[in-house]
């Protein structure tokens, strides 16, 4: 009972955060925050709603100069599933690969940030700085040696291989921001955690982590972004579209001579949703449950 | 060995109780089980590439890439005799400062925006991450369309609110080398400001509130409660975000490449896009060079910012 | 710390499952791929690369593949042919990976033979490809696809799988509205046709001098001038006088004066030939791979296609463009099965079907043939087959030179075009 207390007691402590809520804040100030921040939104989206607009342009009026075409062509969007398409064998390799990243990310990176931000070790800042220059390399440039390996492990055409590369390449930032806000909450509240009868990984559990919710979620969602729309190395190691995640089999609408615009966008559209929904739910779920009420 | 935890404990700011039955042997291999698979996966996924990298930088390769022995130097030497290598520098050079610094700046902006409660916060936040979510490839594609001349959606606008005529050569903006890069800047800012700001965001939330009651209670105004307050509270936020965007941005290759392909001729060209032009080209002895070059690069900078932003001050 | 031993532990744990998933994964791939060796009955797996001509699920070059292994697999059931596809964009770099891994594909189809060929890893085609095979590819043809082995001979290695030839392309609705009658014949009827297009408020011609095919235009308008890549001697001549001097004319006579679209430097093929079909532009280079597309677009039927305008009348050798297979020697034991393939790949029918199916031509005569009588639009293509000029493509310099032209030639057109086309010809020698 008092690890509980004394959790939630860090927990506000730590987390309620922005300046006092004024009671009654001017009307007039809201609108102004309202509309702002629904101009950057729709400046945002733009380009998103025109990708959507251009799937349904008809190939005849590719070069009209209208905002909205004259007619939709709604069947961009469902021919991508159809016939010849591999589109569904393309969306599944990109689920399992960037699930699987994001997964083998946290599963790496979690115990290294907790304990590079609790534990001063020898080589720990070797460690850190290692971590940090990994984040640096073009993976274009590496393409050649990635290849070598997957081949001789026969993992061509494998998601295991899109798994490992997407999360080496991400673990560097996820291990730096959890390092950076397990860092930041305060060793004292484990230990208290720990004298009330918790064990370590009971604190660990109960305390720090969802303390450094905020930081496991940017990880989170970085990871999984970052594997849903990986290109090169992907490309690399697929021998063919039908084989490879959505952002190669997309690439395939780019031809010799034309360019399908129409399918390159609506199966982009249809590709970017499940992320932003993934997005929204953990962003409710995170940002609102732990900052209800202590914002302006 | 348990002196180094000792240590690391002793700086913690307050005392804390004794640790109870440590084993020094245990605690020797302790870090290894800890951080070992991280440098596990990053030795295969990330370091053994590398060294490939480098190697192939040293051999002479024949244009579909045929090793045809050691040549030293060569490469290098031919990288540097490259008459388009200084402008290709210089404007990796722009494009990292002018990116990342207004990448932030409006970053900051963006988030103390959509860190305010209003209805509707949710929707918004969720358009707000839509480039993000998007592959900066397609937005690069999406954006080379809307900006085409005569019939792209940005020329429509800027037709009917009397700014250029969309089918005039001012309204070919990835054709010209200084507007194209512009317009190249514009979009890398635009992708990268969504995980800015998010990262912002998360950062204000770890701002205890009664740090802002004290400063309230000071008197101070809300302009300098967030310099002197909000922003050092951030700096840890803002540190892990502009490292961030240093390397994703000086590394950021699609954005270029699908809007002007680096071109005309290399005049849109950072090393990045550069040493895939070169990599096209056959010059992969080269191309790996420059990637060699380009790590260099991106480390000294990387490790400038660090100093001058000491990152190291308060881990010592 | 026993905790902290249990956390660890968990993390290592699953990581070792990981690594053991991965490599039954890979045992199980690695049985399918097959490193067989010597014994003929036993069942061998051939991989081939090629890239996609089309641009949508329908027209997918995948399809036209998998249609002919599908053949071939029930006829030999002992023969497995994995297909490998990649974009035309990512096609060299993704041989260029394999090669620099020692994993070529077995059959590779594209260009670029000649650098692989001097470097000893094609089969020659006389040692692949049946002698009946051999005899009926187009000479003129199969004779581009001679070039120095590793031995230092001449003999064939590319194997010519598809061929196209380029022609000139007026909108002819834009041609009655400015009241042209007569399709141009000289580089000084083009100028004064496209100042008369731009006067109804359309780019006069579709110059796309950008990374995509350039190489293909800066071809096309230099033979127009007596020049070329190379000179009769056989030497490169990429910045001869006469090439100058057509760079020189572009920029004075089409680009300057606003005739083309802006910025030709910038633009590519699809683009234009996307507004090409769209009436915006009215003349343009195009290939028969165009015809399609103009039958999607706005201006429907109303084009004709003429013999490219030179500086004094119509090129007597228009631009021939071949796409080569090569048969890669790395795996010795895959020998007989690749040879059985490349001669059933390479029959009339699916030369025609390929063929049908882009608008290209064929490669084998027996296919031209008969394509000729069955599709007439194809037919000036495939009768200016023999007299066309080809890219110096047996040149090994050829590839590195072709993507240096792609990368600035557009900048001859709004800088000094010597200086350019210099940087060009130092690529193409190599200095």
């Amino acid at each position: 009972m008092t690890t509980l207390t004394t959790s939630s007691t860090g927990r506000r402590r730590v987390v309620d955060a922005g300046p006092p809520k004024p009671r009654g804040g001017l009307p007039g100030k809201k609108i102004a925050i309202m509309g702002a921040a629904y101009l950057i939104a729709l400046i945002f989206i733009t380009p998103y709603l025109e990708m959507f607009l251009t799937a349904l342009r008809p190939v005849k009026e590719g070069t009209d100069p209208t905002i909205i075409p004259k007619h939709f062509e709604w069947s961009n969007f469902t021919s991508v599933f159809s016939g010849t398409s591999s589109f569904g064998t393309n969306m599944r390799i990109t689920l399992e690969v960037a699930f699987g990243a994001t997964f083998l990310v946290l599963l790496v990176a979690l115990p290294a940030a907790y304990y590079t931000a609790r534990k001063k070790f020898r080589g720990r800042k070797a460690f850190l700085i290692l971590v940090l220059v990994t984040q640096m390399f073009q993976p274009t440039a590496m393409v050649i040696g990635i290849y070598g390996e997957m081949r001789d492990l026969g993992l061509i055409n494998s998601v295991w291989a899109l798994i490992m590369v997407d999360a080496g390449f991400n673990l560097a930032f996820a291990v730096w921001i959890l390092s950076a806000y397990f860092a930041a909450i305060p060793a004292e509240l484990e230990q208290a955690a720990m004298i009330d009868g918790a064990t370590r990984f009971g604190a660990f559990r109960r305390v720090t982590i969802p303390l450094a919710m905020p930081g496991i979620v940017t990880a989170l969602i970085f990871t999984f972004i970052a594997a849903w729309n990986e290109f090169i190395v992907a490309l690399t190691l697929t021998t063919s579209p039908d084989k490879a995640p959505l952002s190669v089999a997309v690439d395939n609408y780019i031809g010799q001579y034309t360019v399908d615009y129409g399918h390159l966008f609506a199966s982009t559209v249809i590709a970017t949703i499940p992320v932003i929904i993934l997005f929204g739910l953990i962003e409710r779920k995170v940002v609102d449950g732990l900052t209800a009420g202590s914002i302006k | 060995m348990t002196t180094h935890a000792e240590r690391g404990r002793s700086t913690r700011p307050r005392p804390r109780p004794r640790r109870r039955g440590s084993r020094p042997v245990l605690s020797g291999l302790a870090p290894l089980a800890w951080i070992g698979p991280a440098i596990a996966l990053i030795a295969f996924a990330v370091l053994w590439p590398v060294v490939k990298m480098a190697q192939s930088s040293t051999r002479h390769w024949s244009r579909y890439g045929v090793d045809l022995g050691s040549n030293g130097t060569d490469n290098y030497s031919k990288l540097f005799g490259e008459q388009d290598l200084s402008g290709v520098l210089m404007r990796t050079g722009i494009w990292v400062v002018v990116v990342v610094s207004v990448t932030m700046v409006v970053s900051l902006g963006v988030a103390q925006l959509f860190n305010q409660r209003f209805p509707g916060r949710t929707v918004a936040r969720w358009a707000l991450i839509a480039p993000w979510a998007a592959s900066v490839m397609m937005t690069a594609i999406i954006f080379k369309y809307m900006l085409y001349q005569g019939y792209g959606f940005i020329n429509i606008l800027l037709d009917d609110v009397g700014l250029v005529d969309r089918g005039s050569p001012t309204a070919d903006w990835l054709g010209h080398s200084t507007s194209g890069f512009i317009w190249e800047m514009a979009v890398a800012v635009f992708v990268s400001i969504p995980f800015t700001s998010y990262t912002v965001i998360a950062g204000l939330q770890t701002v205890p509130a009664e740090v802002y009651e004290a400063a309230k209670m000071d008197g101070a105004s809300k302009v300098r409660t967030y310099f002197s307050v909000t922003l050092p509270m951030l700096r840890p936020s803002l540190l892990v975000a502009a490292v961030i965007n240093v390397m994703n941005v000086f590394n950021s290759f699609p954005i270029i490449w699908e809007m002007t392909r680096g071109g005309p001729g290399y005049d849109t060209s950072t090393t990045t896009v550069f040493m895939w032009v070169l990599k096209k080209g056959g010059h992969i002895g080269e191309s790996a060079a420059l990637s060699v070059v380009n790590f260099l690069l991106v480390i000294v900078i990387v490790f400038a910012f660090l100093k001058v932003s000491k990152w190291n001050s308060e881990a010592d | 710390m026993k905790r902290l031993a249990t956390l660890a532990a968990t993390g290592l744990v699953a990581s070792l499952a990981l690594s053991a998933c991965s490599s039954s994964k890979s045992s199980a791939g690695g049985s399918s791929t097959g490193g067989n060796s010597g014994d003929s009955a036993k069942p061998v797996t051939i991989s081939l690369l090629a890239p996609s001509y089309g641009s949508s699920d329908k027209d997918d070059t995948k399809l036209y593949w998998q249609q002919i292994i599908n053949d071939f697999q029930a006829k030999n059931p002992n023969i497995k042919v994995d297909l490998q596809m990649a974009t035309w964009d990512n096609l060299a770099t993704k041989l260029t990976t394999a090669i620099q891994n020692n994993d070529a594909p077995d059959l590779f189809e594209g260009g670029g033979y000649a650098d692989v060929a001097a470097q000893g890893l094609l089969y020659k085609a006389s040692d692949i490809v049946s002698a009946d095979t051999l005899k009926n590819l187009i000479p003129h043809v199969a004779e581009l696809g001679q070039t120095k082995g590793a031995d230092g001979q001449q003999a064939q290695y590319g194997i010519p799988f598809t061929t196209s030839t380029r022609a000139f392309f007026y909108n002819t609705d834009l041609f009655k509205q400015a009241g042209i009658t007569d399709a141009p014949k000289t580089w000084a009827d083009v100028a004064a046709d496209a100042a008369k297009i731009k006067a109804l408020g359309k780019t006069g011609f579709g110059l796309p001098l950008g990374s995509e095919e350039a190489q293909a235009e800066t071809y096309l308008w230099t033979l127009g001038n007596g020049g070329g890549y190379k000179d009769a001697s056989g030497k490169w001549a990429i910045n001869s006088p006469q090439n100058v001097e057509t760079f020189q004319w572009l920029t004075a006579n089409l680009v300057k004066p606003g005739l083309t679209e802006s910025d030709p430097a910038t633009k590519k093929r699809t683009d234009l030939w996307k507004d090409f079909a769209s009436g915006n532009i009215g003349m343009i280079n195009g290939s028969p791979a165009l015809i399609p597309i103009l039958k999607q677009g706005t201006i429907g039927d109303n084009w004709k296609s003429v013999a490219i305008p030179g500086k004094t009348g119509p090129l007597s050798s228009p631009l021939g463009v071949a796409d080569f297979i090569e048969a890669f020697n790395t795996k010795k034991d895959h020998k007989a099965a690749v040879s059985k393939f490349l001669d059933f790949a390479l029959q009339k029918q699916y030369q025609e079907q390929f063929d049908n199916e882009y608008m290209l031509l064929p490669a084998t005569q027996d296919a031209a043939t008969e394509l000729s009588t069955q599709t007439p639009s194809l037919k000036p293509f495939i009768d200016a087959l023999p007299s066309a000029a080809w890219y110096p493509s047996s040149d090994p310099q050829w590839d590195p030179t072709s993507q240096k032209i792609k990368d600035i030639v557009g900048k001859a057109v709004s800088s000094d075009p010597k200086g350019v086309l210099d940087q060009i010809q130092a690529v193409a020698t190599g200095s």
